[in-house]
């Protein structure tokens, strides 16, 4: 082995040609006169040389799959990406034609339904706001019924109340009873524009019955379950996603509404008008406050009158709210299930992290865990959680390597897909804004 | 000697083998294993920018095509700084959607490698710096000691070399990792490197040796067979 070189550093940066001219000078001078500097270079140079030779070696099959993954990525965040509003855009169109048909099969009293027919809003073509070229038929402008779309002035929004109370008085009791025309011409448009207000308004779809049937299927879950899922729904409820977390924040108040006429938006607009038409229909809306529907999931059920009092609205909504509440849950519940046999699995569970470094060690022991136990439940279950953590360790300490490490372990875990990837989504859309 | 083919800035096309002859090669790759060096990526094609202009304009299979022309390379740089399939694997990809996301701001005149390569380092670096990865435990391939072996086993010693090296370079701090990475293997001006790592050139200088002496100390041993060869050779 050479001894230490005396060109030191520059050596190195002589090799690169990163040296000034006279500098280079001065180091050519003294390696044809230095054997071992120049013996040093040689060898730094063979270094070089073996590094640029070493194999980079990939599992098998490897890079025929990747351009494939990577443009299924793609797609799915081009997926991801669809704007909020065309989901709130197709719940709304699904509200408005299967409401109508669900109505059908329902008896309601002759009376009830003259005094819902005096009570009808009908919705003008698509593009009132542009046009304000309300329908022949129609009882309410177009300008009002803009702002009933939106945020409704106090005088419409009395008014609106005062229909409601009094269709609600025949029809169904308490509850107030809220006009949906369905199908129409133009009901996408209208759905979408309504949707889209909805949307910005953060309106959840089905909101409150939404909310509390997805609660009323968590708490027959257990305690772990629902309280990962309530970490979820405020992700879901930051991101405007509208279903899986129940969002109650703008969801419908009918007593409120009644008591207290307000500026601010609910009524009218927590129920779509979906479509110009005269067949307006009534869409029964529950009575109970969100807050009542979350503390007491089952007094909803208490409450239907006929099958259908979780409101029509949450009817509609309801598979896909359970389709998520699986998606959200069963896996987790049945790996936990699994992993509370499982060794070091319940220690891990009750570690909490207060600071991002905590966070950071709790990534680590899941991530080892899910190591330890591939292929499993447990294993799974570790692995989505060592994504949580180091999310975590990001919100707790702002450090943007944990971010972008969590965001691409999140991705590849939602691109495998996982069998938890609903559950990760929500997160991953926090991690990328 | 061989220093005066490194000055100046050689071009970054795949195509272009990074040495010569392949008189050193290290030790075959493992059967059933995909593998890839420097010098065997594939090349740029002529009509990249159309895949590059179609891919901007959303069509992901023209991008899906630019990702099979760089993916070797732009693992390869990924895997030589975390050093973990997995986690080479993640950047990779990561690095192509970023890239994606970005080509509207991607002058097409330019060559896709450097561009692509860049960001892949960057994410690698920032993974290798974040303190959730220095805790993890490098990959285990134990180096084996240096042999004595007789002027026979030449051709065995300089196959170990190249597995000592591999574990050298693990055993490297990221930062002075990353710095030989981006300068051997993807052939960045320090300048370059510096902008890259949002460093000082000078540190960039200081960290490049330090990192070639600790590489060559371990190295070395291994050295004698192939440079007394190279020399008789030149002769």
């Amino acid at each position: 082995m050479s001894e230490a070189p005396h060109a030191g550093e520059r050596l190195s940066a002589y090799l690169d040609g990163e040296l000034p001219a006279a500098e280079r000078e001065q180091v050519e001078s003294h390696l044809r006169e230095c054997g071992p500097c120049a013996r040093w270079l040689e060898e730094l140079q063979a270094v070089d040389d073996f590094a640029q030779e070493l194999p980079v070696a990939a599992p098998e099959g490897y890079f025929e799959a990747f351009p494939a993954r990577v443009r299924e990525r793609l797609a799915a965040r081009r997926r991801r990406r669809v704007p909020a509003w065309t989901w709130a855009a197709a719940a709304a169109v699904l509200l408005a034609v299967v409401t109508p048909l669900t109505l059908i099969r329902r008896e309601a009293a002759p009376a009830a339904r003259r005094d819902a027919a005096a009570a009808r809003v009908e919705a003008p073509p698509a593009g009132v706001e542009a046009s304000a070229a309300p329908l022949p038929s129609a009882t309410v402008s177009a300008q009002e019924y803009g702002r009933v779309a939106r945020l409704p002035a106090p005088e419409q929004e009395r008014a609106n109340e005062s229909k409601m109370r009094q269709a609600g008085r025949e029809d169904a009791g308490q509850r107030p009873v809220l006009m949906v025309p369905p199908a129409g011409r133009d009901k996408d448009r209208l759905a979408a524009r309504d949707a889209d207000t909805r949307a910005a308004d953060g309106y959840s779809v089905g909101g409150v019955s939404g909310g509390g049937g997805l609660d009323d299927q968590k708490k027959a879950k257990d305690e772990d379950a629902r309280s990962r899922r309530a970490t979820l729904d405020g992700s879901l409820a930051k991101t405007g996603t509208a279903a899986a977390g129940g969002a109650p924040a703008r969801t419908f108040r009918p007593a409120e509404a009644q008591s207290t006429p307000s500026p601010a938006p609910p009524p009218a607009a927590a129920a779509p008008p979906a479509a110009p038409s005269a067949m307006a229909e009534e869409v029964v809306v529950q009575a109970e406050a969100p807050q009542m529907a979350r503390r007491e999931p089952r007094s909803q059920d208490a409450a239907k009158p006929d099958g259908a009092a979780a409101g029509e609205g949450a009817a509609v909504d309801q598979p896909r709210l359970k389709g998520e509440a699986d998606a959200l849950t069963k896996p987790g519940l049945a790996g936990r299930k699994e992993a509370e046999g499982v060794e070091g699995f319940r220690e891990l569970s009750l570690r909490a992290a207060d600071s991002a470094e905590q966070a950071r060690a709790l990534y680590r022991a899941w991530a080892a865990f899910a190591r330890r136990h591939p292929r499993t439940h447990a294993g799974d279950e570790a692995r989505v959680r060592s994504i949580e953590s180091l999310a975590a360790a990001w919100r707790l300490g702002g450090l943007e390597a944990d971010r972008q490490l969590a965001r691409a372990l999140g991705e590849a875990y939602v691109a495998e897909p996982g069998p938890q990837a609903a559950r990760l989504r929500p997160l991953l859309e926090e991690l990328s804004r | 000697m061989g220093a005066g083919r490194r000055h100046g800035k050689r071009a970054l096309d795949d195509r272009i083998p990074a040495r010569p002859s392949g008189g050193n090669l290290p030790a075959a790759p493992e059967p059933g294993r995909s593998t890839v060096t420097s010098s065997s990526l594939g090349g740029v094609d002529r009509n990249e920018a159309d895949l590059l202009a179609k891919a901007r304009g959303g069509n992901l299979f023209a991008f899906e095509e630019i990702v099979r022309r760089y993916q070797r390379r732009v693992y390869a740089t990924a895997l030589r700084i975390v050093r973990r399939h997995e986690l080479a694997d993640e950047v990779a990809q990561e690095a192509f959607l970023r890239a994606f996301e970005s080509l509207g701001r991607f002058d097409l005149a330019r060559p896709f490698g450097p561009w692509i390569c860049r960001i892949a380092a960057n994410l690698a670096i920032s993974h290798v710096r974040s303190p959730a990865a220095r805790e993890q435990p490098l990959p285990e391939t134990a180096p084996e000691p240096p042999s004595t072996a007789p002027d026979a086993l030449s051709g065995l010693l300089e196959s170990e070399a190249g597995a000592v090296l591999d574990r050298a370079l693990s055993e490297l701090p990221p930062e002075q990792r990353a710095v030989f990475v981006l300068r051997v293997c993807e052939e960045m001006s320090y300048r370059e490197i510096a902008e890259t790592l949002g460093i000082q050139m000078g540190t960039v200088m200081s960290r490049l040796a330090r990192a070639r002496e600790r590489l060559r100390e371990k190295v070395a041993p291994y050295l004698g067979p192939a440079l007394r060869r190279a020399g008789g050779e030149a002769t």
